[in-house]
């Protein structure tokens, strides 16, 4: 299975990218030369502390910031030439957010929400993704009902929120879906839930992911590779097993041994 | 506050709009007292027997009877009847210079914050430049220079009035760039012009209205007073500043013709003053707990 | 025994109909014990340690129950009295750091006043305390951070600092509402063994409340399960995690990615948690229950130990 993913070409291929903010002394590095490619079908995880630059390279990617230097190729098309987004295909690329609370515009009905993206889209290509039939088709197939698509985000629980954040990311059949820490802001048992669909989701429509997250358990359920962010690079990078069991890097040793388990009691890796 | 609660399955068992009278009786009189003086000016030609620009000089000076409720002026109009044509000119006026300056402020407010740079300081020093002068004297200057009539003192009144529009929506319109469903859009590729119209507009519209109820009673005064100066509505309209300009040259010899318009006008710039208040209060449960 | 909370029950009054938070719920706190309470949004666990230290919004009322502190009831103390136990008696730290601390006082200060206030001490002494106490809670360079504002330090500096705060009484009781959930793992990490030393060096008891089960295998010698305002299992900590009695403390732990095959789903619960407005008869849990018996929907089941000669793990579950 491993050998057939690498012969796949990369969907988004990112090179040296550097992100500086600020200027002469005050100059702060928030990514260094971050190079990886994530390749059509897999899950590609993205894992790192506060400050570790995750976010920034977020904001790269889905293009609410331009890096300061290097280069992204999205399925071999430079993303940034300067300051300037080149959006390739409109839709074929879409994020879900950490907090569905404040992803959502709560002045707006559910259906509205959903089909916004398609607004991006030529008025041919919107007319046909965003038809009646498709629209009841995803609401259904990520768990919402009918009648909830004219109410507001506000009579919804975050978990249905979340439902409604990832319907709107999948009303244009985008290829590449960027999830931001898509459950740190749900309960467990509402987290998994949403982690289950994605994977579904994944499936069904062959999906790539790029999966940000903070949570090295949840990273490893749901990833086929990762790469770890520390103080703006990437310190190491891998398949999800193979970090997970033989980790090279202290600071990823660190991460792993911090984070509480159930089930063993108490190692003490920190001294 | 901590307890969540799934709000999927509400119930309303209190109305919202009585439940917030009942905590706000001001309100609730404003409401009423407003909603008093639009019925009687609209309903006025049931109500009143006269024509307001009607002359009758033998009934001239006339003090308040049983025929003249409130007496009548220096051509034997009532001035009754001529309050309550004037409620329709003063109220209609005051919102329409209102609402026009508030749409028009908003949309240039956050078009300013949205973009920000170059079209945000040009903008706001112009801004500046409206507010430097004091807001009574500009208006004087617009209407004298535009002519002394009523739209153009609308004209002038809403051209003072659009600055603090376009601070409120600006503001507002800064900190909603930043909020995630407004960035989520811009990740999706949505024009500005659709984001500003679809998402900065709607969630930066409660101060403003908050605002716009706040400064009709303003705005019917400032009418008033133009009108009061010569430099708005021009006789024979039944307009309560213009009645209470002629009128107070009169004061001594036949109270009734100033006190009953200048009345009329307290009353209604006082209503609009405590709804506004009221709607502060609801849309803006922070201020004033 | 130092904390003893019996039948406690807590109402909200909404524009929606009163909001039942906690309903009867009982437990207690020995001295010098870590006991963890977990629970997901929604399951009262915060309502619970607002109650005990009286700071509840207007709209709450208590309606039954007692909240016995070293024998005396909290709920039936005046205003003056709870808060004379709060900070000096009971000590709290909670999610997010500011809300804590002064924003504009140096850190120095802020401890001097409160040692000053709780020790009686001149402005000097109770300065060099603070920095004692900062020194406590493994800041490197104490006489630096007590120079320096709040918003200067990292999160996990300010949480630090809180807990030094907390523990300058120092109190009996510490009280700590997800104190680690906004810092980072390895920020985590440290936390959580600096509130254990500080625990079993000065026989300080601690509540300590959170979402996360693994924080609670890591701090905690005894867990309470919450959901929907109610205690649905407790017991001690590796009996409750590795064999859990109630479908609820069971699915909760099936719903975690940390140990699952990640070729297999997670096993969610379905549905939603109950509305709190309007109570079922039987078990909170029954409606997204699988085991549910036609008895779990009509009475409500008591917190009953699980086995008769056990007298350390509870459930409340019909089905055994």
């Amino acid at each position: 299975m491993l050998g057939e993913v690498i012969r796949v070409k990369p969907i988004i291929e990112l090179i040296e990218v550097q992100k500086e903010y600020g200027s002469g002394t005050g100059r702060i590095q928030a990514v260094s030369q971050a190079s990886f490619s994530i390749r059509q079908g897999e899950t590609f995880g993205l894992i790192g502390e506060s400050g570790s630059g995750k976010s920034t390279l977020a904001k790269i990617v889905t293009g609410l910031e331009h890096p300061t230097a290097g280069s992204i190729l999205y399925d071999g098309k430079p993303l940034w030439t300067g300051k300037q987004f080149n959006r390739i295909q409109p839709g074929d690329m879409q994020i879900v957010f950490q907090d569905p609370q404040s992803s959502l515009d709560p002045r707006m009905r559910v259906k509205d929400i959903i089909l916004e993206p398609l607004h991006a889209l030529p008025s041919q290509a919107r007319k046909e993704k965003g038809s009646e039939e498709r629209l009841h088709a995803l609401i259904a197939r990520v768990g919402l009902k009918p009648d909830h698509l004219s109410r507001f985000p506000h009579e919804f629980s975050g978990g249905q929120r979340q439902r409604i954040a990832i319907a709107r990311a999948l009303i244009t059949d985008p290829a590449f879906v960027i999830l931001d820490e898509p459950t740190s802001a749900l309960d467990v048992s509402v987290q998994a839930h949403v982690l289950n669909l994605l994977k579904e989701l994944k499936r069904e429509r062959k999906l790539t992911y790029l999966f940000i997250s903070h949570n090295m358990s949840v990273i490893r359920y749901m990833c086929d590779r990762m790469a770890v962010m520390y103080k703006g690079k990437i310190v190491e990078m891998g398949t999800v097993s193979d970090i997970f069991d033989n980790p090279a890097q202290a600071y990823t040793k660190t991460l792993l041994s911090s984070l509480p388990s159930l089930h063993q009691k108490k190692v003490e890796p920190h001294v | 506050m901590s307890a969540e609660v799934h709000t999927s399955t509400v119930t309303r068992t209190v109305n919202p709009f009585w439940y917030t009278c009942r905590k706000n009786p001001l309100m609730l009189a404003g409401i009423v007292v407003l909603v008093i003086i639009l019925l009687l000016s609209l309903f006025a030609p049931l109500i009143s027997s006269y024509e307001p620009t009607k002359i009758n000089i033998k009934d001239r000076f006339a003090p308040p009877s049983a025929e003249h409720w409130f007496g009548t002026d220096e051509v034997g109009r009532d001035i009754f009847t001529r309050i309550l044509y004037g409620a329709r000119l003063s109220l209609g006026v005051g919102v329409a210079v209102v609402l026009g300056a508030g749409l028009i402020g908003t949309v240039i407010g956050s078009i300013s914050g949205y973009f920000g740079g170059r079209i945000d300081q040009i903008i706001m020093r112009l801004m500046d430049m409206i507010l430097a002068f004091p807001s009574l004297v500009l208006a004087m200057a617009v209407a004298a220079t535009l002519g002394p009539n009523l739209q153009n003192a609308m004209l002038a009144i809403a051209i003072i009035k659009i600055p603090v529009y376009v601070r409120l929506a600006r503001a507002e319109t800064l900190s909603l760039r930043e909020k995630l469903y407004v960035k989520a859009a811009v990740t999706f590729g949505i024009k500005p012009w659709r984001i500003i119209t679809r998402h900065i507009i709607p969630n930066a519209i409660s101060p403003v209205i908050i605002q716009v109820t706040l400064d009709i009673g303003d705005a019917i005064l400032l009418v008033a007073t133009l009108g009061f100066l010569g430099l708005g509505a021009q006789p024979p309209t039944p307009e309560w500043g213009a009645m209470i300009s002629v009128g107070w040259k009169h004061l001594l010899d036949y109270w009734w013709y100033p006190t009953f318009p200048g009345f009329a006008l307290f009353l209604a710039s006082c209503a609009f003053n405590l709804i506004g208040d009221g709607v502060r209060d609801i849309l803006d449960p922070k201020a004033n707990r | 025994m130092l904390l003893d909370i019996k039948e406690l029950s807590v109402e909200f009054a909404s524009m929606q109909g009163n909001v039942k938070a906690l309903q009867n719920i009982s437990f207690s706190i020995e001295k010098g014990e870590i006991v963890g309470i977990v629970g997901e949004s929604g399951s009262g666990k915060s309502v619970t340690a607002l109650t005990i230290l009286g700071l509840l919004e207007k709209n709450a009322s208590i309606t039954s129950g007692s909240i016995l502190y070293k024998g005396r009831d909290v709920l039936v103390m005046d205003k003056r009295e709870q808060q004379a136990l709060r900070g000096k008696e009971i000590g709290m730290v909670f999610q997010e750091p500011m809300t804590a601390l002064h924003p504009t006082m140096k850190i120095g200060d802020q401890l001097a006043e409160v040692i000053k206030r709780h020790r009686k001490l001149p402005h000097k002494e109770a300065y060099q305390a603070g920095i004692k106490s900062l020194a406590e809670v493994h800041i490197h360079d104490p006489e630096l951070v007590a120079r320096k504002y709040p918003f200067e330090l990292s999160g996990g500096m300010r949480q630090r600092v809180v807990i030094a705060l907390a523990m300058a009484a120092p109190p009996d009781l510490l009280i700590a509402d997800e104190p680690t959930t906004a810092l980072d793992v390895t920020i985590q990490y440290e936390i959580l063994k600096l509130m254990e030393e500080l625990s079993a060096n000065r026989g300080t008891s601690i509540m300590f409340i959170t979402h996360d089960l693994g924080v609670v295998a890591q701090m905690c010698k005894r867990v309470i399960v919450m959901y929907a305002g109610e205690i649905v299992e407790q017991g001690e900590t590796h009996q409750v995690l590795q064999h859990p009695v109630h479908p609820y403390t069971r699915a909760l732990i099936g719903a975690l990615p940390d140990l699952a095959d990640p070729d297999e789903p997670l096993l969610a619960i379905p549905g939603e948690s109950p509305d709190l407005r309007r109570r079922p008869a039987g078990c909170v849990f029954a409606s997204r229950c699988a085991q549910a018996l036609p008895l779990c929907q009509e009475e409500r089941p008591g917190l009953e130990p699980v086995q008769q000669q056990n007298e350390s793990h509870y459930a409340a579950c019909w089905v055994r």
